[in-house]
């Protein structure tokens, strides 16, 4: 296993991705910009170095400056979290030139799924759907994890449903999607195994479909980093993504090579708590967050990143943390989410928690009649 | 360069206290030295110095110091060796990166990332802005705790690497404590990734205190250095007025 990683994200996933390698033993190097020296995942690492000025883009991190910083500290690997290095083909190649383990694909596996039009041609060559022009069927979107290791195993793991989401964002997602029949459920971890196979593909990605009321599936891309939203399948699983990432990166065996019986799958609902005004077309509230109170108690995981005193604008993000809710049912998890929701207090800044509360309240939400256009149909008073 | 314009400039030199100062002109390159604090020679104290005087300290003080007829002859053979000073980017490729020598098609690229780095914005803020930690073993590059006289300018790393204080191992070091220096000349290098990214001066100025030594690394915002912004007399000894 590797000594210490550069973790190349901020907020959220930095600190995802370092209480994972405070576990294992790694250390951790943050990297931040101007302002950020007392944020909180910046004083949880190891050792910190700043690389760029404070900018308004939130996702704006040098590539250069992190690379550099990785070579000086002497980490050995780089793990990019979810932000926009994850998904840059040049950071990745980078990483490599300079002897860096990228905690992710090759930069060509990384450009050629980025690129929608190569992966549905490839899609279509080995049989797998995809969504044909026009096609207008409600549909509701489903993300099967695949982690396959040095050894060509692969396992897809427990799906999630991205029940609403806004642009690349799921706003609430749970797992597993308990409407999949058995069949459909095989089937999708057929397809998405498939795929990554012909790819050649090694370490984690989320391969996303879009399944219609019929069950009938087609791939709608891949995503070929930690998903924001992974804690929900984490928590449904029971399997820590963040370590068999790393354990793959480091041409270790995955340690949870094996199906996860179904038995011990637990039901899960992750919100995504953000600093916007849902109403208000989900506009960002920013400011200095006075007060926080978090959720807790059974079943309740809180994966955030601010506190009092931070600052959120659009240069630090809007994104607070996620809140996960598991149960052994699907209607003890919501209820679970309903409490959490509820305890969970943020002073300074408007949240989309009173959003989340709508949601856990709909009645359609409560029948799992959700699809891709629940915000339009169900919730249409705030566009 | 003329005796009566070297003398000059020492007279100016000497008023305004500057310890030392490197003069440029289409004639050549002067460089002056004076005599450093600590020497208790009565000549050195004496302020009717003769011309014809020199220093006899055992510090040796003014052996650098050009007065009088030694003056002229170090003066000579400063302006002599002027040609072989590297001039702005000439060197660059030769201390930092061999790589980039074997592999010409790649120095290209390597240098238009250099520009591009070195072209970044000056983090007027940032000066405040770093506590971060660093490595270990490495020193405290942030100066937040140190008095520095209002006016003074810092002299910021817009990278993240290793410093270096001249870009050819052994070289002397760009950036001397009282040495003088024109706006955008080097003060030091910052190599990351084997390039070199030169750190310039942001103003016209004489470099007061040097916060970093080679082999240092130093992050985005790091104080490297601070520069007293020049007067009209120090541009006058530059040629810049």
């Amino acid at each position: 296993m590797f000594e210490k990683i550069l973790v190349a994200a901020r907020g959220e996933a930095a600190l995802r991705v370092m209480r994972t390698c405070r576990e294992m033993g790694v250390a951790t190097v943050a990297v931040y910009v101007a302002g950020e020296e007392g944020a909180s995942f910046v004083r949880y690492a190891d050792e910190a170095v700043c690389v760029g000025p404070a900018l308004p883009d939130a996702d704006y991190l040098n590539e250069a400056n992190v690379i550099s910083a990785a070579l000086v500290t002497g980490a050995q690997a780089v793990h990019p979290g979810w932000g926009s290095l994850a998904k840059s083909p040049s950071f990745s190649r980078s990483c490599a030139e300079n002897g860096l383990v990228f905690v992710g694909p090759d930069a060509d596996a990384l450009a050629f799924l980025g690129d929608g039009d190569s992966l549905r041609a490839l899609a279509m060559r080995y049989g797998i759907p995809v969504l044909s022009s026009g096609d207008t069927s409600r549909r509701r979107r489903v993300v099967v994890p695949v982690l396959v290791d040095r050894s060509g195993s692969r396992l897809p793991l427990c799906e999630m449903h991205a029940s609403v989401s806004r642009g690349n964002r799921v706003l609430v997602g749970e797992s597993p999607a308990s409407f999949l029949s058995d069949e459909s459920r095989r089937s999708l971890g057929v397809m998405a195994q498939k795929l990554l196979r012909t790819m050649g593909y090694e370490g984690l990605a989320f391969v996303s479909f879009l399944v219609d009321a019929a069950g009938d599936s087609c791939l709608e891309d891949v995503q070929p980093w930690l998903h924001a939203a992974h804690s929900v399948v984490e928590a449904a699983s029971g399997i820590d993504l963040v370590r068999e990432q790393l354990l793959i990166a480091a041409g270790e065996d995955a340690t949870c090579m094996g199906l996860v019986p179904f038995s011990r799958i637990r039901f899960s609902l992750g919100f995504c708590v953000c600093a916007e005004d849902s109403r208000r077309g989900f506009s960002p509230s920013t400011g200095t967050i006075d007060s926080l109170t978090v959720p807790a108690g059974p079943g309740i995981r809180w994966d955030g990143w601010v506190g009092p005193g931070t600052r959120v604008d659009s240069s630090t993000g809007v994104q607070m943390g996620h809140l996960v809710a598991a149960g052994a049912t699907r209607r003890e998890a919501i209820s679970r989410g309903r409490r959490g929701l509820a305890e969970c207090s943020v002073g300074g800044v408007q949240t989309t928690i009173p959003f989340h509360q709508r949601i856990v309240g709909n009645a359609a939400y409560n029948r799992e009649d959700v699809y891709t256009d629940f915000l339009e149909s169900e919730m249409g008073d705030l566009q | 360069m003329e005796t009566s314009r070297i003398k000059e400039i020492i007279r100016l030199v000497r008023e305004c206290g500057v310890a030392e100062l490197e003069v440029k002109d289409e004639s050549g390159r002067l460089y002056i030295r004076m005599p450093e604090q600590g020497c208790d020679s009565a000549l050195c104290a004496d302020e009717d110095f003769s011309d014809d005087e020199v220093c006899a300290c055992d510090s040796n003080c003014c052996d650098d110091a050009s007065f009088g007829e030694r003056a002229e002859e170090a003066v000579a053979a400063e302006i002599a060796s002027a040609d072989s000073e590297p001039e702005e980017g000439a060197a660059l490729a030769s201390a930092c990166d061999e790589a980039e020598l074997e592999d010409e098609s790649e120095s290209s690229d390597a240098a238009s990332d250099e520009d591009e780095l070195a072209d970044q914005p000056e983090p007027a803020e940032a000066a405040v802005a770093g506590t971060g930690k660093l490595a270990a073993g490495t020193p405290s590059t942030f100066s937040a705790n140190e008095e520095v006289p209002e006016g003074w300018v810092p002299v910021i790393s817009p990278v993240v690497g290793t410093f270096f204080s001249s870009e050819v191992a052994g070289d002397d070091p760009y950036a001397q404590v009282g040495k003088a220096v024109s706006q955008g000349k080097p003060l030091g290098v910052v190599k990351a990734m084997n390039i070199c990214n030169r750190i310039k001066a942001p103003e016209t100025g004489v470099v007061r205190r040097i916060l970093v030594s080679d082999g240092d690394t130093v992050q985005y915002g790091t104080v490297l250095a601070y520069l007293e912004p020049a007067d009209d007399l120090v541009r006058a000894t530059l040629g810049e007025v």
